[in-house]
């Protein structure tokens, strides 16, 4: 591909920011940043997530500065992260040390610590004409993004009893140390770290479009919820003076374990369940949801059946569901390609003076 | 006050600042000092954990090592070399990458040495400068002629950033060639 040096238009482009603000401001001027975090705060967590960068502040400000646009959103917060000092790791976040605001099992009914339904629009019917009348008993409500963790409580994962009776299926880990995408991109074959962190980051609609391939017919996963949470995480760091680890914050993330079918495990040759996992920044059920599924899609090949594997597939999965990537490819496609698109016109030219009468 | 936040703005600054000084060489940018020192303002900014740093001066680096996570490390081993004026010895030690991998070559950040120091008018040429620039650099010709010769088999090579006075910065890549004036 090739492109031609463009020069002029420099006027015109100054002016087209300036409506695009003009335009933002008009409409979305009064919107503060505290009411996009308080009142879009799903919104919010899903950008956090695919822009990979923990910020509520950030996060709203970036939706109020791409007027509502998700995807632009999300390439704020990376372009910002980017800008970041990288200081260090922090310790490993366990799944089961979260403080719940909401655990659900469709796996089990009674489970230890009980289904914990929380904040959710699952049991919400979707009718804009009685949205009025819904919301105003929950005007004096707590937001969603500050109930306090100390309010929280701690749950064992619902599979821990499977787990404890050995019929949960582990994977071989062949990696010593986590991969880090941020850092360098993988070879094939994708380690499994590196491919749940480009997960965590993926946009929430590839994601869902991906996973929902293998429940619809190019593969077998149709999983039940294990665990499925919503709560916060509390973040470690070894202090750069004493070593010592110093709480630093909690972040409010949704972890989601998806049990499939069973297969032969391949350390002792027993048959156990098979078990996704999926992560994500904020509440996110839905991409932690799909994100479990492909992960069992993909480390698990009997669920990719039928001959045409997509969320099976790790090479389609990792190239395909990063927001800013597949936003960026598709919106450079804007940009001037006359010099490509003349070769295209000569080649047709060519083609129909050759072609047989 | 949020220290974080301001090393963060302060690196911000800096970072432009550094991509302008490296794009147009000879052409002095404006730096934010941290810690009272342009010369760990440009440390902050630079490093971080996976890479290795090399430190000859009086500065404390203790804690730039603390916030940013890096190691110090051999001459020949580090990924930045830091000095409070400009030294010939970790320029001749300095890594210039191998062919496959130019990219690993050091960057050298070294201090302006105090005024009254021997210096000499230099005439740079090269991308980012529009056909020659004049400019008086703090170095003795035997530094100018060790420097032309790491950066001798382009791509290798090393890129240098000079520090102060005044809170200015200046930058040479392994792109620029130096000619010494008379």
């Amino acid at each position: 591909m090739s492109y031609v040096a463009i020069k002029g238009g420099v006027e015109a482009i100054r002016a087209s920011k300036e409506l695009f603000r003009a335009q933002l401001t008009a409409d979305a001027g009064k919107i503060t940043d505290q009411a996009v975090r308080e009142g879009l705060s799903f919104a919010c967590d899903r950008i956090m997530g695919e822009g990979a960068l923990y910020s509520e502040k950030l996060a709203a400000e970036a939706i109020r500065r791409s007027g509502g646009d998700l995807l632009e959103a999300a390439f704020y917060l990376r372009a910002h992260r980017s800008t970041c000092q990288r200081i260090g790791e922090s310790a490993p976040v366990d799944g089961a040390a979260l403080r719940i605001i909401r655990r659900i099992s469709a796996a089990f009914k009674d489970i230890p610590g009980g289904q914990i339904l929380g904040p959710s629009c699952d049991y919400v019917i979707r009718l804009l004409a009685s949205y009025r009348r819904e919301s105003a008993p929950l005007a004096d409500r707590q937001p969603l993004a500050d109930c306090a963790p100390d309010e929280l409580s701690f749950v064992p994962s619902a599979l821990q009893a499977l787990r404890d009776a050995d019929r949960i299926l582990r994977l071989d880990c062949r990696e010593d140390q986590p991969f880090d995408v941020t850092r360098s991109f993988p070879l094939p074959p994708y380690p499994r770290s590196a491919l749940m962190q480009v997960m965590a980051r993926g946009e929430t609609g590839a994601m869902l479009a991906f996973a929902y391939t293998s429940m619809r017919g190019y593969g077998d996963v149709h999983p039940t919820i294990g665990d499925l949470r919503l709560g916060v995480a509390e973040i470690f760091f070894s202090h750069p003076f004493t070593g010592k680890k110093v709480k630093i914050g909690g972040i409010r993330v949704t972890a989601c374990e998806t049990v499939g079918a069973f297969s032969r495990d391949r350390r002792d040759g027993q048959l156990r369940l098979a078990v996704g996992f999926g992560f994500t920044f904020g509440y996110n059920e839905t991409k932690a949801i799909a994100m479990s599924i492909l992960d069992l899609a993909m480390h698990h090949e009997g669920y990719s059946v039928g001959g045409l594997r997509i969320a099976g597939n790790p090479e389609i999965i990792i190239h395909h569901v990063d927001a800013v990537e597949s936003m960026g490819f598709t919106n450079h496609f804007k940009l001037p390609h006359y010099v490509t698109f003349q070769a295209d016109l000569q080649v047709l030219a060519r083609a129909r003076e050759n072609e047989q009468p | 006050m949020n220290v974080e936040l301001d090393i963060e703005k302060v690196n911000r600054h800096n970072f432009r600042s550094c991509l302008a000084a490296l794009a147009e060489p000879g052409k002095t940018q404006p730096l934010f000092p941290l810690f009272d020192s342009e010369l760990l303002a440009l440390a902050s900014l630079l490093l971080y954990p996976e890479v290795g740093y090399h430190y000859r001066g009086t500065l404390d680096f203790q804690l730039i090592e603390a916030i940013s996570g890096a190691q110090g490390t051999a001459v020949d081993a580090a990924d930045y070399l830091f000095a409070d004026h400009p030294d010939p010895e970790l320029l001749s030690g300095a890594k210039v990458g191998t062919a496959e991998s130019p990219e690993f070559g050091a960057t050298l950040v070294f201090g302006w040495p105090p005024a009254g120091h021997q210096q000499h008018t230099v005439r740079l040429r090269g991308p980012g400068i529009d056909g020659v620039v004049e400019v008086d650099l703090p170095f003795t010709g035997q530094f100018f002629e060790l420097l032309q010769e790491r950066n001798s088999s382009f791509p290798m090579g090393v890129d240098l950033l000079l520090v102060g006075p005044d809170q200015r910065l200046l930058g040479l890549p392994r792109t620029t060639t130096i000619e010494v004036c008379g």
